[in-house]
């Protein structure tokens, strides 16, 4: 990989990092019956559909088992599903004719729906202790509900525009 | 369009598909240990978190803190109201304070006929909490004392009033404090003045609830609820908090320890614990190793 292409997968680590450095700040230790929505599963579908080079799945598999070891869930499950949601969202928008954001939308709302309900089942199939139930969808709710933001930050912060939706000019001079 | 193409068939291709294969099999399989020999995977989550946070610890206690002060200023604002009210409270406390004057010098008095001593052997270690879970599902602290510090699992963590939480988890410079909230944890209590016995187990609400107990008629909302030290899981006579009864009737701990505003904790040493070494043993206990007639080998 050229150093060009490095950068993008260097940021992703970056803000990855940053997403699970605010989370373990022990801000509020008393027991919430809110949550804040998981903005790095919406990073990873975002990214993953609209620069699916800057996202290897090593690095999935690396990021989010970092974060199954911090946040004490059962280790490499979580990892598991997401990287394989990666990947099916990563073919889901490169084989797609065209691809507006509605559909990419979708396309994340599936894969968070899919990630909770086998999640749970694996879980709950190998015995081990679950969490609760409101809590969970709560959180699924509120990311599938945040997940325009986070595109929002990658469009126009990070200058992330999905490949689909641009001139095929633009396309070629971004690539040559 | 051409290289459209080709980047089509750059994720499409079988050896693609392996190096995912492998990766989620490799995943599933660290999963599928965790459930079977959860010791060891633990214990190396531990060593993780260990190796992560103590190099992020420099940028965690700044950024805690300009947010915690940043959140004091937006209190400023109440401040004579609470003023006021400290102060009525501070008329209380200075009554108690007499009684408890009182009290203390009967005590020493008592102390000295009885010629006893508080147990030597607790001493503590304060610990700083660098990081909380990270997640809404677990209620726990990682602090900043570890092996190094000769932390063991199981002690008991107190803030300056109550119980917080047991040690679990040891790295080398951190480890982990499970919170009474969270939901494996269980204490075994007594609950004064009637001597019930009872478990306190979390269910990931703000007052762990009351299981096991004896005899739920002894016992009225306000009574203290102390560890009681069986099975030597926790030196016994630590407080948690006091009883009370939620809208559904049911029997909960209002904590004593401020989890609000936890900032130390103090672990407290104590080597008597029992050692849980192997693992048959805990469940069925050696038969032979019984002897039927004991009274053979004490000679009568």
């Amino acid at each position: 990989m050229t150093p060009r292409g490095m950068i993008y997968p260097l940021i992703f680590v970056f803000i990855s990092l940053l997403f699970m450095f605010f989370r373990m700040l022990p801000l509020d230790l008393t027991v919430r019956n809110w949550t804040a929505p998981d903005f790095l599963i919406c990073f990873m579908l975002a990214w993953s559909m609209r620069k699916p080079e800057a996202v290897p799945s090593i690095l999935i598999a690396a990021i989010f088992l970092i974060q199954d070891f911090l946040f004490q869930r059962p280790p490499g499950l979580y990892a598991a599903l997401a990287l394989l949601l990666c990947e099916w969202s990563k073919r889901q928008a490169l084989l797609a004719e065209e691809f507006p954001f509605l559909i990419e939308w979708l396309t994340a709302t599936m894969a968070m729906v899919a990630l909770f309900v086998s999640y749970r089942l694996v879980l709950s199939l190998s015995l081990s202790a679950l969490a609760p139930f409101r809590l969970s969808l709560f959180e699924l709710l509120i990311t599938i509900v945040s997940y325009p933001i986070i595109v929002g930050i990658c469009r126009y912060a990070l200058r992330l525009k999905s490949p689909k939706s641009l001139p095929f000019d633009t396309i070629n001079r971004s690539r040559s | 369009m051409a290289q459209d193409q080709t980047k089509h068939e750059d994720y499409v291709t079988p050896v693609r598909r392996l190096l995912v294969g492998c990766l989620v099999v490799l995943l599933l399989g660290l999963f599928l240990v965790w459930r079977i020999d959860n010791p060891r995977v633990e214990r190396l989550r531990a060593n993780v978190t260990d190796a992560i946070v103590s190099r992020m610890d420099w940028a965690m206690a700044p950024v805690t803190a300009t947010i915690n002060l940043a959140r004091g200023f937006r209190s400023y604002q109440q401040i004579s109201h609470q003023n006021q009210e400290l102060r009525k409270e501070l008329k209380k406390m200075k009554i108690f304070k007499e009684a408890a004057r009182q009290l203390e010098e009967e005590n020493a008095r008592l102390l000295d006929l009885n010629r006893l001593k508080l147990n030597p052997k607790l001493t503590e270690v304060s610990g700083i909490i660098l990081a909380d879970s990270g997640s809404p599902f677990n209620q726990s602290v990682l602090l900043n004392v570890g092996r190094r510090d000769g932390i063991q699992d199981g002690w008991a963590a107190m803030d300056g009033l109550g119980l917080v939480g047991r040690i679990f988890g040891i790295g080398e410079n951190t480890s982990r404090v499970i919170l009474l909230t969270d939901i494996s944890s269980r204490i075994p209590v007594t609950i004064e003045p009637s001597g019930q016995n009872a478990f306190v187990s979390g269910d990931n609400s703000i007052a762990p609830i009351i299981d096991f107990l004896e005899d739920a008629n002894q016992v009225r909302p306000g009574d203290r609820i102390v560890t009681s030290g069986r099975g030597g899981v926790l030196p016994p006579d630590l407080l948690l908090g006091h009883l009370a009864v939620d809208s559904e009737n049911r029997l909960r701990v209002r904590l004593s320890a401020d989890y609000e505003r936890l900032e130390f904790v103090r672990v407290l040493r104590d080597y008597d614990r029992e050692e849980i070494t192997e693992t048959g043993q805990l469940i069925a206990p050696e038969f032979q190793a019984v002897d039927p007639l004991p009274t053979n080998k004490d000679g009568g």
